[in-house]
């Protein structure tokens, strides 16, 4: 693969990424490293897979439950209701994301 | 919550996949290195041979490793103990792997991700957390040797380098 076209799925999933967050129900995970490595993990399955595969899943195991662990996969918004964030920690709660800012700004 | 800097390492007393019972005092090295850790994830999958790696290293410098999973059970079947006998013994793991069902010790360290580590004085007081290193898809291309130089650093009674960084990898499943 060559660095034009990863550069181009890099593209591709800043994009959806962006376009997701801007329907508004859901902000991004608040640490922007943590972001970033998702963002290159699901970089990094749809140049070697095709398909924007949860980076915190098995890329074998998702490939056989067809579109559940693609990205927004389906128990996005069960984790997020859950836990204020999906497993892969890219996408989060405004909820959570506002916790985690008053938790910052008080010294943690 | 995260533990922060110097809060003391919270008590535990978990079964691993030795059938034994591990608790805070059964570990008396100098430095004791918890690494939050899973079956299932990709990135713990990743990390597990510089895990026993970096354990092969410090363990004869006095540095105690345990990996601990806490994963729920019930949504990921594949981090339960049976299957965390079946990994400790394909990976040979040179540390405790031990399951903290409950979740009450995972959730006192603060943890959120697998891999997370948190590395422990003698006094068994927080002086490292984060990531292993920067690059868990390629350990050829890392970087920055976080947990590594924090164990250097520890050994030589200094401070670490960089005592904090941001863990990254699959969010810990809660029940």
């Amino acid at each position: 693969m060559s660095d034009d076209a990863r550069e181009a799925a890099r593209a591709r999933v800043r994009k959806f990424v962006e376009t997701y967050v801007a329907k508004g129900r859901y902000a991004l995970y608040p640490e922007e490293a943590v972001v970033a490595n998702v963002i290159e993990g699901l970089v990094e399955n749809l140049v070697r897979h095709g398909r924007m595969y949860c980076p915190c899943a098995d890329v074998a195991d998702s490939k056989t439950k067809g579109a559940e662990m693609v990205c927004p996969c389906t128990p996005h918004h069960a984790d997020i209701a859950r836990q204020g964030y999906c497993d892969c920690a890219l996408f989060a709660s405004k909820d959570f994301v506002a916790a985690e800012g008053l938790v910052r700004k008080g010294g943690r | 919550m995260a533990l922060a800097l110097h809060d003391p390492c919270p008590a535990f007393a978990l079964p691993g996949t030795d059938d034994q019972v591990h608790d805070l005092v059964s570990f008396t090295g100098k430095l004791l290195v918890v690494i939050v850790s899973c079956n299932h994830c990709p990135y713990v999958v990743a990390y597990e041979p510089r895990m026993v790696e970096l354990c092969n290293h410090y363990q004869p410098e006095g540095v105690d490793f345990v990996a601990v999973n806490a994963n729920d059970t019930a949504r990921y079947p594949a981090d339960g103990m049976a299957q965390m006998k079946q990994r400790a013994l394909e990976r040979e793991f040179p540390f405790p792997y031990v399951r903290d069902d409950s979740q009450a010790f995972v959730r006192a360290l603060g943890a959120r991700f697998t891999p997370e580590v948190f590395v422990f004085d003698a006094a068994r007081k927080l002086r490292y957390h984060g990531r292993i290193d920067d690059n868990h898809r390629d350990a050829s291309r890392v970087t920055s040797h976080d947990l590594r130089n924090a164990l250097e650093a520890l050994l030589a009674a200094k401070e670490p380098p960089v005592a904090e960084t941001p863990a990254v990898g699959c969010s810990v499943k809660w029940k």
